[in-house]
């Protein structure tokens, strides 16, 4: 049992010198992630609050009224409208330019026309993408049934039932994704990485030559991938929690036994595409594909449940359906987000029997590529 | 420039394209890469429209509920209705909700016309199924928009909105996001492939030959460049088929020439890029990872997903600096935009100017790469 361990750490510490003194491998298992989440994370901002240009012609009370009630109006996490200027002559060159895509007009004759219950305001849209211009009128809409309702008072009410009692915030349910994201592309990729490299650069046969058990030899990548991942994971977490605010709920003990089940599904994953490739290119080519891929797929499926009525959407949501992460990604919902804890059992009994499907797959692959060297090596 | 520099330059391009050809697996990762971005962030986020699945549910027999409920079927937005009911059958749609089948259910009460007739605040009930900010938001901000036409209907507001656009038709959400794809075939093919091209040559241990070559840096950076660009071509018609076959990118013929010349340009841009960081990393398993990530960041964060200028501040400020995102604004603009750009002599030769720039890096990397140090930066050392 001693010389087995041994031999595992001892496989392992090569695995870790060769890491530090790869500026490939350090780059690929650090870097890469951190520049995805930097990416990512800078745009979930974009769906909150909207830049818009306001040229404010009237300058009665209740033109200035309207100002601010489009300055007022938010959702539970962010302003609806980022107003860049309310100067007419400004907006309107801006407008067309093209530095700004929409345009309030809040016109002259504004305070009379309220008085008179007349009044409109124009929303002019540079209308190159739908998502935005959708976006801009539903604002201004909800911008003019607020003053409506203050210059009227309130004729209709929302009786509001929510699932959970307060909406999670997009920017944690992102970087809930995130995370779980961070821990399968560390999983994979070192993992991966790690198993291919041997044949790529020829060292395997010294691999074999030495005598230590196959289970070992096994171990020890697992273990390699997983110390690097553990790394990784930790700069990730760091930059979620200090730049992105990012405060999961739910014990760390949780989070920490998710994040560890799913570092192994990730290793085992890793594991299966590099014997299996023998490449590193191809390895990471298809590794960090993949996981974009399932950070997009599976990290949205409760996303797109509610939407998968009609056309290829619903073909992406029943692949959502199939993939074993996807529970990963709900089960992480449930214990860092929402606190909703009707379907974790489910869940992680999926994420946990494929986690040990994969690592036995990967294990009888690895034992297998180990006794069966090709010709070159 | 003789006669032996162009057959040296073919001959580069010739060995280049054939390798191209032959590595699949370095081939397909700059050919995937936006097919992928297109296909799963186009379905994902544009392919449906505006349309929000909900449940409606009118207990109410009166006018006004019926006036209200023809309302949430029939609004719309400029490219399709803003709600498509799903169910109205109340027990149904209540289940739905709660599993996540529905994201609302709208409840016309009984009482509502009522109350509206004797000057109360009419209620109408709605369940949400509010597993994000974002979704909730956009499908309560839909119903706003519905209660608003109704109260205008009936002459009870003060200000209505009148919209205005600068394009007949708006761009479908999935157009966008394909032509924003394209872009990334463009970048990412020309910066990849080229160098992928170049580092090969350490890869492949044939940097050699090409040192001992004679008139070597100029025949090979001119080679690879063409070699890498033709790559690109491929790349881009491929990523273009995708984009107006299955995602309606439609760009009227006149601005095919301007759009030509604009990704020409950037190409080349992308290409000396691509050919220094080829020299520079001389082993594709860090350039590949490198140069996809950069490209699939840009896509999300400088133009292709969305317009910079529709983007939060600190991504404005970011998009100045981040040279990919004059690439997405400049020919996303020109595909979309209701008149076509005005570009002027400054900006083609800001655009000339970087082309020449970025060659010229590129070669200066080559030379230095091929005679001032031969060794993979990446070599496997384990000696302590």
């Amino acid at each position: 049992m001693r010389e087995t361990m041994t031999a595992v750490l001892a496989i392992a510490q090569k695995d870790w010198l060769r890491f530090r003194r790869q500026p490939f491998l350090l780059f690929v298992s650090i870097v890469m992630p951190l520049v995805f989440i930097f990416f990512y994370a800078i745009i979930v901002p974009a769906s909150a609050t909207n830049p818009v240009v306001v040229a404010l012609e009237g300058d009665g009370a209740a033109a200035r009224r309207f100002l601010q009630t489009l300055a007022d109006i938010h959702s539970q996490e962010a302003a609806y409208f980022e107003i860049v200027t309310s100067d007419p002559e400004t907006a309107r060159r801006q407008f067309e330019n093209g530095r700004a895509f929409g345009l309030i007009v809040i016109p002259a004759d504004f305070d009379q026309r309220v008085a008179a219950g007349t009044a409109v305001v124009e929303l002019h849209i540079n209308n190159i993408n739908s998502d935005y211009s959708k976006n801009l009128r539903l604002r201004l809409d909800k911008a003019v049934y607020h003053f409506n309702q203050a210059e009227k008072g309130s004729l209709i009410a929302v009786n509001e039932t929510a699932w959970l009692p307060r909406d999670p915030w997009m920017r944690d349910y992102i970087s809930t994704s995130l995370l779980l994201f961070a821990c399968l592309y560390s999983g994979m990729v070192n993992t991966g990485l790690q198993v291919a490299g041997e044949w790529n650069d020829r060292t395997v046969k010294m691999l074999l030559l030495a005598p230590v058990s196959r289970g070992s030899l096994v171990a020890g990548k697992v273990l390699a991938g997983l110390g690097q991942s553990v790394m990784s994971l930790t700069l990730v977490l760091l930059v979620l929690t200090l730049i992105f605010d990012f405060s999961p709920t739910g014990t760390w003990w949780a989070m920490g036994g998710l994040i560890l089940v799913v570092l192994l599904l990730g290793a085992g994953l890793g594991a299966i595409f590099g014997v299996a490739s023998k490449q590193t290119l191809a390895t990471t080519s298809i590794l960090i594909a993949l996981s974009v891929a399932l950070f997009l797929i599976s990290g949205n499926e409760d996303s797109m449940r509610g939407l998968a009525w009609d056309g290829p959407i619903v073909v992406l949501w029943r692949l959502a359906r199939l993939f074993p992460t996807t529970y990963a990604f709900l089960a992480a919902r449930s214990l860092w987000l929402t606190g909703e804890t009707a379907a974790l059992g489910r869940d992680l009994g999926i994420v946990l029997a494929t986690t040990f499907v994969v690592m036995g797959g990967a294990g009888w692959l690895l034992r297998r590529a180990y006794s069966q060297l090709p010709g070159g090596q | 420039m003789d006669r032996q520099f162009w057959l040296q330059a073919w001959g580069m391009v010739s060995k280049d394209l054939r390798q191209w050809r032959r590595d699949r697996q370095a081939a397909l990762a700059p050919l995937l890469l936006p097919l992928v971005l297109m296909l799963i962030s186009g379905v994902l986020f544009g392919f449906g429209g505006d349309a929000w699945p909900v449940g409606l549910v009118v207990e109410s027999n009166s006018e006004a509920a019926r006036q209200l409920a023809q309302l949430i079927e029939s609004s719309t937005s400029n490219i399709s209705p803003y709600f498509q009911i799903v169910t109205r059958d109340a027990v149904e749609a209540r289940q739905l909700a709660e599993a996540g089948r529905l994201h609302m259910v709208i409840t016309i009460p009984e009482a509502f016309a009522d109350q509206l007739a004797e000057g109360e605040t009419a209620v109408i009930h709605t369940q949400v199924f509010n597993i994000n900010s974002d979704m909730t938001k956009n499908v309560r901000l839909r119903l706003d928009r519905v209660l608003q036409d109704f109260l205008a209907q009936r002459g009870e507001t003060a200000v209505t909105v009148q919209q205005i656009t600068t394009r007949d038709q708006d761009v479908w959400r999935k157009a966008f996001i394909a032509g924003g794809a394209v872009v990334v075939a463009l970048l990412v093919g020309a910066s990849l492939n080229t160098a992928v091209m170049m580092a090969r040559e350490w890869e492949r241990q044939t940097v050699k030959e090409v040192q001992l070559a004679p008139t070597a840096v100029g025949a090979t950076v001119v080679g690879k460049l063409v070699a890498g660009l033709v790559a690109t071509a491929v790349n881009v018609l491929v990523a273009l088929l995708f984009a107006v076959v299955l995602f309606g990118l439609r760009v009227p013929l006149s601005r095919w020439p301007v759009l030509f010349l604009i990704g020409f340009g950037i190409a080349v841009v992308a290409a000396g890029l691509g050919l220094a960081a080829g020299a520079f990393f001389r082993d594709y398993r860090v350039v590949q990872p490198l140069l996809v990530v950069l490209a699939v960041g840009s896509f999300f964060a400088a133009g292709g997903f969305s317009s910079v200028t529709t983007l939060p501040p600190l991504v404005r400020h970011f998009a100045v600096f981040w040279p990919p995102a004059y690439a997405f604004e400049a020919m996303q603009w020109v595909m979309h935009a209701a008149t076509p750009l005005a570009w002027g002599a400054g900006a083609w030769f800001m655009l000339g100017a970087t082309a020449v720039a970025s060659v010229c890096l590129g070669y200066f990397a080559v030379r230095r790469a091929l005679y001032y140090s031969s060794e993979p930066k990446t070599a496997v050392n384990l000696q302590p």
